[in-house]
C-alpha cells in the first residue's frame, strides 16, 4: 500500500511528513511526497517561467523530504504536479490510487486558514480516501 | 487591464524547466487534474475582465469626452483597431511561445536583448504605475457608495487609503490567495450588467425629453472620430487604447476550453461585442444625455464624471454604477500586480536585472520580493505624483497610454520579425501575422509619435509645464532614461542575458495554413 502525504517545506509539512514516515514504515507501505508547483495567482503572463523558479525553490526541499524517508528505511517518491497544492494531492490520489493523504494543519485560526486557503478542509470535501490531518 | 489570472488548472505537462533552467537535472512536473476545463461562461467573463471595463470607462471616459466633445464615441470605435490588430501579434507570438511568456520574452527573441529590456522596463512600469490610478478610484468610487461626498475631497485621506489599499493587495497578491474563479465571473459580469442598465436609463431618459438642456440632437457623426481634428484624435485614441489595455489575454484562452472548437472563438467574439457596446454605449448615451458642455465644466475632476453621470441617470441607484467601478478596480489591482511582478520574475532569471528580484517563496508559491518592489514603486509613483502634479490623474493616465502603445507596437513589431520566414508562404499568414500585426505597430508607433511632439509644446496642451515641454512628457522621459540607464547598468553588469542572438520561430510551431509545417 502507499500513502501520500503532502508535502511543502513548511514547518507543519514537516510534521506530516514524519508522521506519514512512521506510518509508513510500520505499516510497510510506500510514500508518496506531493507537491504541488503552480504559481500562485492562476494562469497568466510569464507562467511558465514563474514556474520554473517555483520548481527549484522546492525541488531541494522534497529531495530532502525523499532522503529523509530513505533514512528511516521508507521507500518514497517525489511527486510534482502542475496545480495548487490541494489539487496537488487530489491528482494524485486519481493516479497512484494511495490508500490515505496525510496533510498538516498549517495556517491555524480562521482568518489565517481564509487568506491562505487551509489545504485540510478543502481536501475533506473532494477527497474520496481517509485524510489524516496532522494537527 | 493588465492580463487577467485565468481561473482553471493548465493540463499541458510542463517540461523540465524551459530554456533559463539550469544544468542540474530537474525534476519532471506532472500536469495537474484535467477538470475545471474553461466553459462559454467563464471565457466571455474572462474576456471582458481582462480590461475591467467599468473601471476604465471611468477612468477615460471624462478626459476623452474633454478633448474631442460628441466625438466620444467615435473614438471609443476607432481604438479597438489598433488594439485589435495587435491582439492578433500577441495571439500568435503566444502560439510559438505557449508559456504564456510575454512582451519581454518575445521582444528579446526576435529583436535581441536591448529592445527586448526596454520593452519587458515598459511593461513592467505599466503594471506599477497604474497601480496608483486603481487604488484612487476604488477608494473614491468606495467614498461615493456611502454617501461620503466630502471624503473625496480630502486629498490626505484619499492619498493614505489609497496607498493602504496597495499595501493590502500586494499582501494579498505575495501570500498568493485570490477570489476562487466563481467570485470573479460573478462581479465581472455584475459590472458589465451595471454599466448596460446604466445605458439603457440614459437611453430612456433622453426618449423620455428628460436629456439636460445643451444636449445635442444625435447624430451618426458621433461615430466619427476624425471630427476634431488631429491633435484631439491621437490624444483621444491613445487613451481609448488604455481603455482596451488587456484585451489581447482574451484571445490567448483558448486551448484551455472545454469545446476548444466553437467555444473560444464564439466567447471571444461574445466578450468583444460586449465591451465595444459597453463603450460606444457609454459614450453615446452620456454625450446624448448631457452634452460635452457639462463634460467641460468637470476638468480638472474627471474621473469623477461616471460618478456625476450615474447620479444624473439613475438617482438613488446610482450606487450600481459606483460598487461596479469600485470593484472593478480593486480586482484589477490583483490582475496588475501579478503579472508585473512576475515579469520582474522573468527579466531577473534570464539575468536582465539582478537575482534578487526573482526570488520565490516556496511555500507560497509566488515571487514575493518582486511583488513587494512593485508595491514599493507603486506607491512613491502615485505620491509622488500626487505631490507634484496639478492634474495628477489624467497626467499618469496620458503616461502610461504612451508606454502601453510603445511596448504594444514593439509587440507588433516582433510578430512581424520573428515570424519573416514564413510570411510569404501562405495568405493567411501574411495577412494575419504579417499585414495585421504591422499595420497595427505602425498605428500606435504612429500616435506614440505625435502625441510626444504635441506634449513637446505644453502652451498647445494646456498641461502644466517642466523645462517648457507638458509634464506628461516629461513624466515619460524620465522614466525612459531611468530604464536605459538600469539597462547599461545592467549590460556593464555582464549578464548573460546580453548574449542572446535574435532568432526565427521554428517552423514546426506553425500550422501549415499559415506557412508552417506542423499539422
Amino acid at each position: 500500500m502507499s500513502i501520500a502525504v503532502g508535502y511543502d517545506g513548511d514547518e507543519s509539512s514537516q510534521r506530516a511528513l514524519a508522521v506519514a514516515i512512521e506510518l509508513a514504515r510500520d505499516l510497510e507501505g510506500s510514500l508518496l511526497i506531493v507537491c504541488g508547483v503552480a504559481p500562485a495567482g492562476g494562469m497568466g503572463e510569464e507562467y511558465a517561467v514563474t514556474e520554473s523558479a517555483v520548481v527549484e525553490a522546492l525541488a531541494p526541499l522534497v529531495a530532502d523530504a525523499v532522503s529523509r524517508s530513505h533514512a528511516a528505511g521508507v521507500a518514497s517518491e517525489a511527486v510534482l504536479v502542475d496545480a495548487d497544492p490541494v489539487d496537488a494531492l487530489l491528482t494524485v490520489m486519481e493516479e497512484r490510487r494511495p490508500r490515505m493523504l496525510v496533510v498538516g494543519y498549517g495556517a491555524s485560526g480562521r482568518i489565517r486558514a481564509a487568506l491562505f486557503g487551509a489545504v485540510a478542509p478543502r481536501l475533506m470535501d473532494t477527497a474520496e480516501v481517509p485524510v489524516l490531518v496532522v494537527p | 487591464m493588465a492580463e487577467s489570472p485565468a481561473p482553471g488548472r493548465r493540463s499541458r505537462l510542463t517540461g523540465p524547466m524551459s530554456e533559463q533552467g539550469t544544468d542540474q537535472a530537474a525534476p519532471e512536473v506532472q500536469p495537474g487534474l484535467q477538470a475545471n476545463a474553461i466553459g462559454f461562461v467563464d471565457s466571455v467573463s474572462i474576456g471582458l475582465n481582462s480590461t475591467s471595463p467599468a473601471y476604465s470607462l471611468a477612468a477615460v471616459l471624462g478626459p476623452i469626452a474633454l478633448l474631442v466633445g460628441v466625438s466620444t464615441p467615435g473614438i471609443m470605435l476607432a481604438s479597438f483597431v489598433p488594439m485589435l490588430l495587435i491582439a492578433s501579434s500577441f495571439f500568435f507570438l503566444n502560439r510559438v511561445d505557449p508559456d504564456c511568456g510575454t512582451t519581454f520574452s518575445w521582444v528579446t527573441k526576435a529583436m535581441g536583448p536591448w529592445l527586448g529590456w526596454i520593452g519587458g522596463w515598459a511593461i513592467a512600469m505599466t503594471g506599477v504605475l497604474v497601480l496608483g490610478s486603481l487604488a484612487e478610484v476604488a477608494v473614491k468610487f468606495t467614498m461615493l457608495t456611502f454617501n461620503l461626498d466630502e471624503a473625496v475631497n480630502n486629498t490626505p485621506l484619499v492619498m493614505a487609503l489609497s496607498v493602504l489599499l496597495i499595501l493590502v493587495m500586494t499582501y494579498i497578491c505575495a501570500v498568493g490567495t485570490q477570489a476562487s474563479a466563481k467570485v470573479q465571473n460573478v462581479l465581472t459580469l455584475a459590472q458589465v450588467a451595471a454599466i448596460l442598465i446604466f445605458i439603457a436609463i440614459a437611453i430612456y431618459k433622453v426618449l423620455a425629453g428628460q436629456a439636460l438642456p445643451g444636449a445635442p440632437a444625435p447624430s451618426l457623426s458621433w461615430l466619427n472620430p476624425f471630427s476634431e481634428g488631429t491633435g484631439a484624435l491621437t490624444a483621444g485614441l491613445l487613451l481609448g487604447v488604455f481603455a482596451y489595455w488587456g484585451w489581447e489575454s482574451a484571445l490567448n484562452l483558448s486551448e484551455e476550453t472545454t469545446d476548444s472548437r466553437s467555444t473560444p472563438g464564439r466567447a471571444a467574439i461574445t466578450s468583444t461585442f460586449v465591451l465595444l457596446v459597453t463603450y460606444v454605449g457609454t459614450a453615446i448615451a452620456v454625450v446624448m444625455l448631457v452634452g460635452p458642455d457639462y463634460l467641460s465644466q468637470r476638468a480638472g475632476e474627471e474621473e469623477l464624471v461616471l460618478a456625476d453621470l450615474s447620479l444624473t441617470v439613475l438617482g438613488g441607484w446610482k450606487w450600481i454604477v459606483l460598487v461596479a467601478v469600485a470593484t472593478s478596480a480593486i480586482a484589477s489591482t490583483q490582475t496588475t500586480i501579478i503579472p508585473a511582478s512576475r515579469c520582474a520574475l522573468s527579466m531577473a532569471r534570464s539575468g536582465a536585472i539582478p537575482a534578487y528580484f526573482g526570488r520565490i517563496s516556496p511555500r507560497r508559491r509566488t515571487p514575493n520580493v518582486s511583488t513587494w518592489w512593485v508595491a514599493i514603486i507603486a506607491i512613491a509613483w502615485y505620491v509622488g505624483l500626487r505631490l507634484l502634479s496639478v492634474n495628477a490623474f489624467s497626467d499618469s493616465l496620458t503616461a502610461l497610454s504612451l508606454m502601453i502603445a510603445f511596448y504594444y507596437c514593439l509587440t507588433g513589431l516582433a510578430c512581424v520579425i520573428f515570424y519573416r520566414k514564413l510570411l510569404l508562404k501562405s495568405v493567411r499568414g501574411f495577412l494575419f501575422i504579417g499585414v495585421g500585426p504591422f499595420l497595427g505597430a505602425v498605428l500606435l508607433g504612429w500616435l506614440f509619435i505625435v502625441a510626444i511632439i504635441s506634449m513637446a509644446d505644453a502652451s498647445a496642451t494646456g498641461d502644466s509645464e517642466v523645462l517648457g515641454m507638458s509634464e506628461t512628457l516629461f513624466i515619460g522621459i524620465v522614466l525612459f532614461v531611468v530604464g536605459i540607464i538600469f539597462m547599461i547598468a545592467s549590460r556593464f553588469g555582464g549578464s548573460r542575458f546580453w548574449s542572446i542572438k535574435p532568432s526565427v520561430v521554428n517552423p514546426a510551431l506553425v500550422p501549415i495554413r499559415e506557412g508552417g509545417t506542423a499539422s
